[in-house]
């Protein structure tokens, strides 16, 4: 099985870095980018496994990207991480696997990208097949 | 316009309007049947004035008949001897009769004898030439046709009226032939006046019809009038006339009879209408004057003291203001209602000042909350990579204790950073609506998870006892932050170590759990403002976690109540309903908003 790839998105460069250096551990490809025009143009040139999005962006909100993404890559996993409590600011939507609230633990985020990267695989082997 | 003065003027208006009314009415109905009466009075009184004449003329018809009809008056006419009629030609006779004038004619008309009499001198006059005259121009006083033939009357003579009478001079047995006419009379003067007055006690006067000097204008209309008329003339306030034309012999209208008399009854009349209007009137007055004062007492005088202490009341100081008007009645209600608004203005007022200062707490909160979570997850990650680089340096051959000193750093920072994350999300939750999403969660599991994160002291003993709790439906992300608040305050209470228990019973429309420890209890006075926002009694704590408990279990629909004792322990316990709503995965329950946690706030803040 190939590395899957991820893309984190997030306007705080400590927390690229170190959610990066996480994943890379585990054996992800990783890139990170801090706007949400970034996350575009880089979602266009690659098809990620995996997209974990800070919903409050400085040029866009998580909503705008998440939904443009999918259109680019319907098999895309995203995940929100944000730092809004978990009432009502982030909708909920069945495009987004998952929410994530900082301060996200490294267990938490490991399984969760690992759960969300293994039902991918599935998913997509069943969509392609 | 003032209360007072529309009152006066409304009253004054009414009681002109009486007066007027009343003025008017008795002066139509209560004048008029005066003026009636009176009417009726001198009407009669020139009736009886009239007939009293006539009277006097009948008697001296009858004396007349008596004198004529009788064998000695035949018996001197028959044989001229006049010895036969002495008795009748005495001065008494004249005197008794009142016969001012005999005449006895023989059948031919022409005078036999003849006597005139003064009834004012009583003596002997020479008979009036005017009256032989006036007896010579009228042959119907002359000559009579039958023995019961008859003329009686006034007749006008040239020194002014006489009454006579004319009689046929028969047999005593009133047989004829007729021999003669005797004719008997006396002047109409003011003996004659004296006598009608002297029977009929009126003040009266006779006056000859052409007498414009007496009569005034008043006759020259009259004469037109029938003879049978009564005129009436009133002059002032002092007399009222009754005027009636007297005719003669020959029905000629001749003299006047005007009867005199003073205006008793309509003075009386007067008097009695000034009475009664002046009683009117004051009666009015003194009833206006007793309502107005009575008004102005019980009605006016406690509107205006109602409206004056309402409008001193100071918009600041709703609080302590009152307004009390004693009584029983619609006024009194009206300040009570007014007391009423004025509580429920207060607690409004209460409610608004702490939803601001909520709504600015909770702005804030949210703001500070999100952006204390990217450098929270930077420091995770850093005692995170931390913990990791300790563990690679531990068998290096790098030195135990300063290895054991950095894990120490590393742990007093990580539970820092999770304090500070509990605070961030105890501000956020705070400053939010708490939308419910219900699933079928594993109470007991969720509780685990919960006892699982905290660092509990080893002194502490927890039993957590939720067996059947398995399919509750509810929100776990909330109940997580529930029951986080709610052990971690139960660890904190005992710093001497206890026992912490989480009990749990499940009936058909309730889920009920307790929270019990044995820690060092919350006094009574605090105890009630326990689930107020920002009130705490622990020197590191924001006063939000249980307050948030509060929110997050009325989201649900449920209650959070608590009991404590000081030195023995506190029991949270909630109680949940079991079957919210029909519940899909994203059914939300009507928000909860700050405000209701404020009430008790208010209400505390009142009875202390």
């Amino acid at each position: 099985m190939s590395k899957a790839a991820i893309l984190i998105v997030d306007d705080d460069e400590d927390i690229l870095y170190f959610f990066r250096v996480l994943l890379e551990e585990n054996g992800y490809t990783v890139d990170t980018v801090q706007t949400g025009q970034e996350a575009l143009d880089k979602a266009e040139t690659y098809s990620y496994d995996l997209v974990l999005l800070d919903y409050r962006l400085s040029d866009s909100h998580g909503g705008v990207i998440a939904d443009k993404i999918l259109k680019m890559n319907r098999y895309v996993q995203i995940i929100y991480i944000t730092g809004y409590s978990m009432n009502g600011e982030v909708p909920r939507s069945e495009l987004v696997r998952e929410v994530l609230v900082k301060p996200i633990t490294e267990d938490v985020l490991l399984k969760t990208v690992g759960d969300a990267v293994a039902d991918k695989g599935i998913e997509q082997t069943l969509g392609g097949g | 316009m003032k209360l007072r003065k529309k009152l006066v003027l409304i009253f004054s208006m009414s009681y002109i309007l009486i007066f007027m009314f009343f003025f008017i009415a008795s002066n139509v109905f209560l004048m008029k049947g005066f003026v009636d009466i009176e009417d009726a009075n001198i009407r009669r009184q020139t009736e009886l004035g009239l007939k009293t004449l006539d009277l006097r003329i009948h008697e001296l018809d009858h004396t007349t008949h008596g004198f004529a009809a009788r064998d000695d008056t035949y018996y001197y006419v028959e044989s001229g001897l006049k010895h036969f009629i002495n008795e009748l030609l005495l001065s008494s006779t004249f005197i008794d009769y009142e016969i001012g004038f005999m005449v006895f004619l023989d059948d031919e008309g022409d005078t036999l004898t003849s006597k005139s009499f003064d009834l004012v001198e009583l003596k002997n006059v020479p008979f009036p030439p005017s009256i032989r005259e006036a007896i010579e121009q009228h042959s119907v006083l002359r000559l009579h046709a039958g023995t019961s033939s008859a003329v009686s009357g006034i007749l006008a003579t040239r020194d002014g009226p006489v009454v006579l009478s004319s009689r046929p001079i028969i047999t005593t047995e009133k047989s004829g032939p007729i021999i003669g006419t005797l004719i008997c009379g006396r002047f109409l003067d003011v003996l004659e006046v004296e006598a009608i007055k002297g029977s009929t006690f009126l003040s009266l006067e006779i006056v000859d019809i052409d007498d414009e000097e007496t009569l005034g204008s008043f006759v020259s209309g009259s004469k037109v009038l029938n003879g049978t008329q009564i005129n009436i003339e009133r002059r002032g306030y002092d007399a009222i006339l009754g005027y009636s034309v007297i005719h003669d012999i020959f029905d000629e209208p001749v003299l006047v009879l005007k009867v005199d008399s003073p205006r008793d009854v309509y003075t009386h009349g007067l008097l009695v209408f000034a009475y009664f209007i002046g009683s009117g009137v004051l009666a009015g007055l003194v009833i206006a004057l007793i309502s107005i004062l009575v008004m102005n007492r019980f009605i006016l005088t406690r509107i205006v003291k109602l409206s004056e202490e309402v409008s001193e009341i100071d918009p600041h100081m709703i609080a302590t203001s009152k307004v009390t008007i004693p009584g029983d009645d619609e006024i009194s209600l009206l300040s009570e209602n007014i007391d009423e608004m004025l509580d429920a203005l207060n607690l409004y007022q209460h409610r608004l000042k702490e939803r601001e200062r909520m709504a600015t707490i909770g702005e804030t909160s949210a703001m500070v909350g999100h952006d204390l979570r990217n450098p929270l997850q930077v420091v995770y990650m850093l005692s995170s990579r931390l913990n990791k680089k300790i563990s690679a340096l531990r068998g290096a051959g790098v030195d135990d204790s300063e290895l054991d000193e950095l894990e120490y750093i590393e742990e007093k920072l990580r539970d820092q950073t999770n304090y500070m994350n509990k605070i961030v999300s105890d501000l956020q939750d705070f400053s939010k609506n708490i939308n419910v999403v219900y699933e079928d969660m594993d109470l007991e599991q969720v509780v685990a998870d919960v006892v699982g994160t905290l660092k509990v002291p080893e002194n502490v003993e927890v039993s957590v006892s939720l067996d059947g709790l398995s399919g509750v439906r509810a929100d776990s992300d909330l109940l997580k932050r529930v029951f986080t608040n709610l052990l971690t305050n139960a660890v904190q209470a005992m710093p001497e170590g206890g026992s912490l228990s989480v009990t749990g019973a499940v009936s058909s429309d309730t889920v009920t759990v307790a929270v019990s420890d044995t820690g060092v209890g919350v006094s009574e006075e605090n105890l009630g403002k326990l689930f107020q926002p920002l009130f705490t009694t622990k020197a590191k704590g924001t006063g939000l976690g249980l307050s948030v408990c509060k929110r997050i279990v009325e989201a649900h629909g449920g209650e959070i109540s608590v009991e404590s004792e000081e030195g023995v322990g506190t029991s949270f316990v909630i109680e949940l309903p079991a079957h919210p709503g029909n519940g899909s995965a994203e059914t939300r329950v009507p928000e909860v908003e700050p405000t209701a946690l404020q009430d008790q706030r208010v209400e505390s803040s009142h009875s202390g």
